[in-house]
């Protein structure tokens, strides 16, 4: 039986979620409570993969914009005439705009301002830092590899869409609401 | 032996990493740094400061009042080297090597791979632009941590020199005042020290700031919050994104071009570090965890606006964190050594001097020495989108300037008009001034082409910054 705790903060963190993420969220905190076994996690994770995938603009992430260029070519322009080759391979290979991109990609995946703001209400904060902590020391390797699938997918397509980092958002709550309450 | 030998190198390069070209990278003078600079050498030479204030405890700077350690202590800098951005910048450079020190020893107490660590943290990208800074940020942060220092070395008894740095960091900066205190305070409590001694000692060493407490400069920069505001600025200095990618902070001068505060890749370690974190020696666990919860509290307190300098004491915690979780692979490590020293290379010494230059306030040395050519010409330099930067003349020319104010601590409300020499500095009032000076000084935004021909102002020389935007235009006035 969950403990009263972790069930109000899983009810308090699905307020602002559509029904899809909340129906995936109840799913891995049902697993994680050993209700469920993990194939129909994987089952529901399948589904939510497909649907992030339909919903984000996979395109505006392979474009850049006239900003982007700009910022480019005024990195370019900042190298002295002496160091122009090597600002050449800097800008244009080991830093250059994909990659930069790609970071950028993941770096939303970890943006918790706006999980805080948009998508669970301020406070929660606190336990979703107990959980996450809880979270590193345990060993739920199912948990893990899907978060970890999931951050190197949004890596690859970006969070630019309707619903921004839906396939994150379950894990989160279960940060929130399970592994904040795990002893 | 091959430890020290290896440490005394990190040392030698750190510090050349902290003066290398310090007196140009930034490209020029800020503000905040300029005014350290122009009391510093007021109270050398004649005792006061700008406002007329015989040896401060809290200098006023601007708005805000700053307590003094730092401007007595670059005096004999600038007294070695003169008034110039070495002298202002050296103090930062000397702490940032001696925090490199001390980051080692405090990580040497409870991990076998400190070494690496200290590299790390030694060229990490907040590390070097505090330690390269005209003021007081790092000076303060190293007094607080080498505090920390002999605290968690001796936890099972009282360090009174912990104590006592701790204590002298909040007579360096704004932000240890509030830091100290809380620090102090969960440390006596969560290690068992409440004893009537300690508490006395801390008492003694805190008599000024007692004083102070009493008058409005000691309050001056504080904020009421909400809550949820406070959480929420908690969040903004501990999300990944911020830390590891995109700095919040909308000040350019506290920015890094296309860097944040740590490197992008030290998130990996991040994670391993708390995993090794939770594993540590019960004590050194709570330290840690109470050195990085207070350091960010007073950041987390202190405005509207993310203020990444603000949080500068969480760097040194954060950072044994990252350490804890770093590899010991040594090519791997060498690799992320190279790696990261090229970003910063072309972040801080490529990048930075040049996108970043207005940030900096560049133009106003240029503009100096236009005026000092032309002493009998009168000057106007329109202030009105930054009343601050009538210190800059006063810190290139070194010219004499007093602006008497009476209850110096009261925060008495000053107007933004400043006059000294053949140099004016207020809003540009089109009916008044035209009869009254020769030169107009202003930034785009002050003055249109149509409102220039309009007026009969000959453009005669135009500041750019080193990427050629413009930042100040100089008028003649044909009268």
């Amino acid at each position: 039986m969950p403990k009263i705790l972790s069930i109000i903060l899983f009810l308090v963190s699905i307020i602002y979620l559509p029904f899809p993420i909340s129906l995936f969220s109840l799913i891995i905190f049902l697993y994680l409570n050993k209700y469920l076994n993990k194939y129909i996690v994987i089952f529901g994770y399948i589904l939510l993969f497909i649907f992030q995938i339909y919903s984000t603009r996979i395109q505006s992430n392979l474009e850049f914009s006239g900003y982007q260029n700009f910022l480019h070519q005024q990195n370019l322009d900042s190298y002295p005439p002496s160091l122009f080759r090597i600002g050449n391979i800097v800008e244009n290979k080991i830093e250059s705009p994909l990659f930069y991109r790609f970071r950028q990609n993941i770096f939303n995946c970890f943006d918790f301002v706006n999980y805080f703001k948009n998508y669970f209400i301020t406070i929660l904060f606190i336990p979703f830092i107990f959980g996450l902590i809880k979270l590193i020391k345990s060993s739920n390797k199912t948990f893990l590899n899907l978060l970890i699938i999931s951050i190197v997918l949004l890596a690859f397509i970006g969070t630019d869409g309707k619903y921004g980092p839906l396939l994150l958002l379950p894990f989160i709550v279960n940060i929130i609401s399970f592994y904040s309450c795990e002893t | 032996m091959k430890h020290k030998i290896a440490l005394l190198l990190i040392l030698i390069f750190s510090f050349f990493l902290y003066t290398f070209k310090l007196s140009t990278i930034p490209s020029s003078v800020y503000v905040d740094e300029a005014t350290v600079g122009v009391n510093a050498n007021l109270i050398m030479s004649r005792g006061v400061d700008e406002y007329g204030q015989s040896y401060p405890i809290y200098f006023r700077f601007f708005n805000a009042y700053t307590p003094g350690l730092f401007v007595y202590l670059i005096i004999p800098f600038i007294k070695i080297f003169g008034l110039n951005p070495f002298a202002l910048r050296l103090l930062s450079a000397i702490s940032g090597t001696i925090s490199v020190y001390f980051f080692y020893k405090i990580l040497s107490i409870f991990s076998k791979n400190a070494l690496v660590g200290t590299v790390f943290y030694a060229i990490i990208p907040w590390t070097v632009f505090n330690s390269r800074l005209g003021y007081e940020v790092m000076f303060a942060a190293t007094l607080f941590n080498i505090g920390c220092y002999f605290l968690l070395k001796n936890l099972s008894k009282i360090s009174y020199l912990g104590l006592f740095l701790i204590s002298l960091s909040t007579y360096a900066s704004h932000t240890q005042r509030y830091l100290a205190p809380l620090f102090l305070f969960g440390y006596l409590i969560i290690f068992k020290k409440i004893k009537i001694k300690p508490i006395i000692f801390l008492l003694i060493t805190q008599i000024p700031n007692i004083l102070m407490i009493f008058t409005n400069s000691f309050w001056i920069k504080n904020n009421n919050l909400s809550l949820k505001f406070f959480i929420y600025q908690i969040i903004n200095y501990l999300s990944p994104k911020s830390l590891f990618f995109n700095l919040p902070d909308i000040d350019l001068q506290h920015q890094i071009p296309s860097t944040s505060v740590f490197y992008w890749w030290m998130i990996i370690p991040l994670f391993f570090g708390i995993k090794k974190l939770i594993t540590l020696d019960k004590k050194y666990k709570k330290f840690i965890i109470l050195w990085f919860i207070s350091s960010l509290i007073p950041a987390s307190l202190s405005g509207e606006f993310i203020s990444i300098q603000r949080a500068l004491p969480t760097l040194f915690p954060l950072m044994i964190i990252i350490s804890l979780g770093l590899s010991t692979n040594l090519f791997l490590n060498i690799f992320l050594f190279l790696y990261s020293l090229l970003l910063l290379f072309r972040s801080y010494f490529i990048l930075l001097p040049k996108i970043n230059a207005q940030a900096w306030d560049y133009g106003y040395e240029q503009l100096s020495k236009i005026i000092l050519d032309t002493p009998n010409k009168k000057y106007l330099i329109d202030n009105t989108r930054n009343s601050r930067t009538y210190i800059l003349p006063l810190f290139y020319l070194n010219l004499p300037y007093q602006n008497k104010i009476q209850n110096y601590y009261s925060a008495p409300t000053i107007p933004n008009i400043y006059s000294y020499s053949n140099l004016t500095f207020k809003s540009l009032n089109w009916v008044e001034d035209l009869s009254r000076y020769d030169f107009i000084v202003s930034d785009r935004l002050s003055i249109s082409p149509d409102q220039a021909v309009e007026h009969k102002l000959t453009k005669i020389k135009t500041i750019t910054t080193p990427n050629n935007t413009t930042v100040l235009d100089i008028y003649i006035i044909n009268k």
